[in-house]
């Protein structure tokens, strides 16, 4: 018995939406048919409420009250002038402005040999095959709502590609502002492909100039050659008003290095995917991320990783400090198929719940089929603790003080994890000043 | 780290082929016939001769269930269960009850003598095993209670210890009571389904004050072709009162599946202690995985007044498909859950188990314990929930569970759920062995012990009160896995 479902305003104006933009958003016709694909799934289903497992703690269905219109090109000089989120890290800065690559604005002086940057938009217009081919996924991942609204709705986005054992030192980062008075939404998808022996290091930052209810979805696909190595860091740093949606989908080559890093720091409702496979042995990988939440926000960290490989290690470490009437919620899963044998993976979450009406959820998840593995998880959720906090009381540190403190070794342990130390430096400097907010 | 071999032969040794239970008894039995619908709930309530209300409340479950689906979230796969292809009740003949043991159908104590349960009083009382613990044993034989012993030496104590069909006619404010109080009529499919046509089961009250002076314990035996059991426990604690139940299952080797869905209801009232241990022996299907019993059990506890106490203890080793999560409610200030589980999968056995705790009182505390072990083709997953909710201050859980895989074609999962919403809670799950304390860790390595062996002796004398608590024959061979099972674990 399936009763038919009663259309939310959100799922109504997405129904709208799709037939008037889908011939009017960039791509040829086998681009247009993958955009039908992904949208009619998520016509069919609805948008998914806690009934449906992947989003048990965060039911989109309740949650998103309306979907936004398409964002505007938006005031480019106010965009121009913008301040960057990360200072000092000498980051080769690709802008995306409402949802549009912006070369006028980005850095694109002395292009390392060996590196290219081009515009989704412009390739998928001239049928570039393999930016098409790149947008078509696995089933699982291409039928996640988030995913495939990003695939029903991008607008644009980077190409970026290293050649075989080309090292950038500089890192890239892709800088996405959100401009503009009234809410707009914006669906953006990067494609990233590091060549075999190559480096690179990856930065995201997601922010908007306004405190407006605007909607972003920003979808990254990364492929990490063998023996590559690449370093990704994303700072999601939207406004209370804002929800914000990523995916991170990495494929992760034969002895190579990956690592990513998500700071869900703002957005009154906030979405990190991660879809990571290990498709070649003997590789490395960590995923790491920290979420700050206060007032009446919603954070949720995703993660599912195939460890689909012999002899790869990885590390997952989230971290959680929740305020006021906040939720967090962290689901995480490993799957090691029978031939990966002596993988090496352990999942640890932990939640710092700070007020009484903060929520913690938390579902570390292990599948398992090889026997000569070590795959542990663990997850913790408490308070501060009591006698580290009198330790430092009693040594004449004041309350306040002294819990910033501890928040902040708490979530050290993540942070100190990232290579890149503006970044490093930068997200530190966030912390601490949420932690001031705090206190005061 | 890879399984040593005496572990691999440990586990081996308890392999689907060698199901000693697998016989097959030759008893006349009263069959309803195949199907189910509003007719057959009211022969089944006819049959057990019951007041209107029950009749009711069951013809409202059946409705009930009628509109429900059946549940897919576990991590089982089975083909699709023909409800209407099964009878729904059946009874050795002969129904009229037994007055003593003499009554009782001669092929039936043969059958339970095979099964190791010794029904007779006197032997017990007088024979070989002078000086053993005494036990109470309810048989229940395909649909009914077959025999209850020592119930005069439990009603001395006031003790309450009967078929749930006697209960309802001799104690109906009881049962009325508490029936369906802890796992609604509603909850799921399974249950659902079981209120509408539960046959029998035991039913135990444990007035104020009273430590049950004995053990008490069920043994259910599926035996009739193309048969459901459905059988229903209810357990109450009253105040300051203390009981301790062990259930015991087998089933013939058939090669179509056999239907298992039952519902075991716990109170405890205020500094109430209820322990339930479970030895779960049903026939697994043979090695290809034909046959086998679909084991769907809701289990529940609710820890309805303060300080009370509700321990599970169950080791898994039978069942060709086994979803069953034995939970406790800790709603009562101060009160305890305990979960200890020990699966055990081989052939092609599927194991979706683990436990729900779920937090509402203050300074409520929970543990769970749990080791999973598959071998051969089979899928064994730990699924739980630990939730806390808003006025748990001060709550408390650890949570450890350990797989260990024999071979790659089996599956170890772990799927836990924790939700928190009080910060004065303190919550922690973790899969390694790490977390054993430091100390007692020290003391072993200290006086020589590797660190296996350490790690074995101080989890055995973790869980060694509970163990306890089973049968002898179990407990040894418990011990043993336990120590076992922590070698090459995996999250």
């Amino acid at each position: 018995m399936v009763a038919t479902p009663v259309r939310t305003p959100a799922e109504l104006a997405l129904a709208a939406r799709y037939p008037a933009e889908r011939t009017l958003l960039p791509g040829t016709a086998d681009v247009i048919a993958i955009r039908d694909a992904a949208f009619g799934g998520v016509e069919k289903s609805g948008l998914p409420h806690r009934r449906v497992e992947d989003w048990k703690y965060t039911d989109l269905r309740a949650r998103l009250k309306t979907f936004p219109p398409a964002a505007g090109a938006g005031d480019v000089a106010r965009v121009r002038i913008a301040a960057p989120a990360v200072e000092g890290d000498k980051a080769r800065r690709l802008v995306i402005a409402n949802g549009r690559y912006r070369p006028e604005l980005s850095d694109l002086e002395d292009l390392e040999p060996g590196l290219s940057i081009f515009s989704l938009a412009t390739a998928l217009e001239a049928g570039d095959v393999a930016a098409v081919a790149a947008l078509k996924l696995d089933d699982a991942i291409a039928s996640n709502t988030a995913v495939a609204l990003n695939t029903a709705f991008m607008t644009d986005g980077l190409v970026i590609g290293v050649a075989n054992g080309v090292e950038i030192e500089r890192p890239v980062e892709l800088v996405h502002i959100a401009e503009g008075a009234s809410a707009a939404s914006t669906a953006v998808r990067h494609l990233v492909t590091v060549g075999k022996g190559a480096r690179l290091t990856l930065i995201e930052t997601i922010e908007s100039l306004d405190k407006v209810a605007h909607h972003s979805n920003v979808m990254t696909v990364v492929d990490v050659g063998d023996g590559a190595k690449v370093d990704h860091i994303r700072l999601q740093l939207e406004p209370d008003e804002a929800v914000s949606m990523t995916s991170l989908v990495a494929k992760i080559g034969r002895e190579a290095n990956f690592d990513t890093f998500n700071a869900a720091l703002g957005a009154g409702l906030a979405r990190a995917q991660i879809f990571a496979e290990f498709a070649g042995r003997d590789s490395q990988a960590g995923f790491r991320g920290i979420t700050m939440l206060g007032g009446r926000r919603h954070a949720d960290t995703t993660l599912s990783l195939v460890h689909g490989a012999e002899n790869c290690q990885s590390r997952e470490l989230y971290k959680a400090v929740i305020d006021g009437e906040a939720r967090s919620a962290f689901a995480g899963r490993i799957a090691v198929p029978a031939h990966a044998q002596k993988t090496d993976a352990r999942m640890m979450t932990a939640s710092l719940l700070l007020s009484e009406e903060a929520e913690a959820d938390a579902k570390p998840e292990l599948e398992i089929f090889a026997d000569d593995v070590q795959c542990g998880h663990g997850a913790t959720c408490g308070a501060i603790d009591e006698d580290l906090l009198f330790y430092l009381l009693s040594r004449g540190i004041p309350k306040a003080e002294a819990e910033s403190m501890l928040i902040l070794a708490f979530l050290g342990e993540a942070i100190d994890e990232i290579q890149n130390q503006a970044v490093h430096d930068a997200l530190i400097h966030r912390v601490e000043g949420w932690l001031k907010t705090r206190a005061a | 780290m890879a399984a040593v071999k005496e572990t691999v032969d440990q586990v081996l040794s308890i392999d689907v082929d060698k199901y000693k239970y697998g016989f097959v008894s030759d008893i006349e039995s009263d069959l309803a016939p195949k199907g189910l619908n509003e007719d057959i709930v009211r022969f089944i309530s006819a049959k057990k001769d019951e007041p209107e209300w029950l009749t009711e409340w069951r013809l409202e479950a059946f409705r009930r269930w009628q509109t429900m689906e059946e549940p897919t979230w576990a991590r089982v796969d089975y083909p699709p269960i023909d409800f209407q292809d099964l009878h729904y009740y059946a009874a050795p003949k002969k129904t009229a009850g037994p007055k003593s043991l003499d009554e009782v159908d001669p092929a039936l104590l043969e059958t339970y003598k095979k099964l190791g349960i010794p029904l007779k009083e006197q032997e017990i009382l007088a024979g070989v095993q002078k000086g053993e613990r005494q036990v109470a044993v309810d048989a229940v034989f395909d649909s009914v209670s077959v025999v209850t012993t020592f119930k005069a030496e439990l009603a001395k104590h006031g003790v309450i210890f009967c078929p749930i069909s006697e209960a309802v006619k001799t104690h109906p404010e009881l049962v009325k009571k508490y029936l369906g109080s802890v796992v609604p009529v509603s909850d799921n499919f399974y249950a659902t389904l079981n209120s509408a046509v539960f046959s029998d089961g035991s039913f135990v009250y444990v007035p104020k004050g009273v430590r049950c002076p004995m053990e008490l314990s069920t043994y259910f035996r599926i035996n009739e072709k193309k048969t459901g059991q459905f059988e229903r426990t209810l357990i109450i604690a009253d105040e300051g009162a203390y009981v301790s139940y062990l259930e015991g299952c087998t089933a013939p080797s058939r090669d179509e599946n056999q239907l298992h869905a039952a519902v075991v209801e716990l109170i405890a009232l205020d500094d109430a202690e209820i322990k339930y241990s479970t030895v779960q022996n049903w026939y697994p299907g043979d090695a290809e995985g034909k046959g086998g019993v679909f084991n769907f059990v809701t289990k529940r506890g609710d820890c309805r007044g303060k300080n009370s106490k509700i321990s599970w203890t169950q080791v898994e080793t039978g069942s060709a498909i086994t979803w069953k999560y034995p939970s406790c409610i800790l709603r009562g200030d101060n009160s305890r859950g305990e979960f200890y589980s020990i699966a055990i999968s081989n052939g092609r056995q599927q194991v979706d188990s683990g436990t729900k705790m779920v937090h509402l009182g203050k300074n409520t505390s929970s543990k769970i314990i749990s080791k999973g072990i598959s071998a051969g083709r089979s899928n064994n997953t730990y699924r739980g929930l630990v939730s806390v909710g808003r006025k748990a201050s001060g709550a408390r859980n650890f949570t450890n569970c350990d797989s260990l895989l024999i071979g790659n074609k089996c599956g170890a999962h772990t799927v836990p759920y924790i939700e928190s919403k009080n910060a004065s809670a303190i919550v922690e799950h973790e899969a390694t062995t790490s977390k054993i304390s430091d100390d007692q860790m020290f003391y072993c390595l200290q006086r020589g012990l590797p660190q296996e062996e350490a790690i074995a002796l101080i989890v055995n004398g973790f869980v060694k009160d509970v163990l306890q608590q089973l049968p002898m024959e179990f407990m040894v061979e418990t011990q043993k896995l336990i120590g076992i099972s922590l070698e090459g674990s995996v999250g």
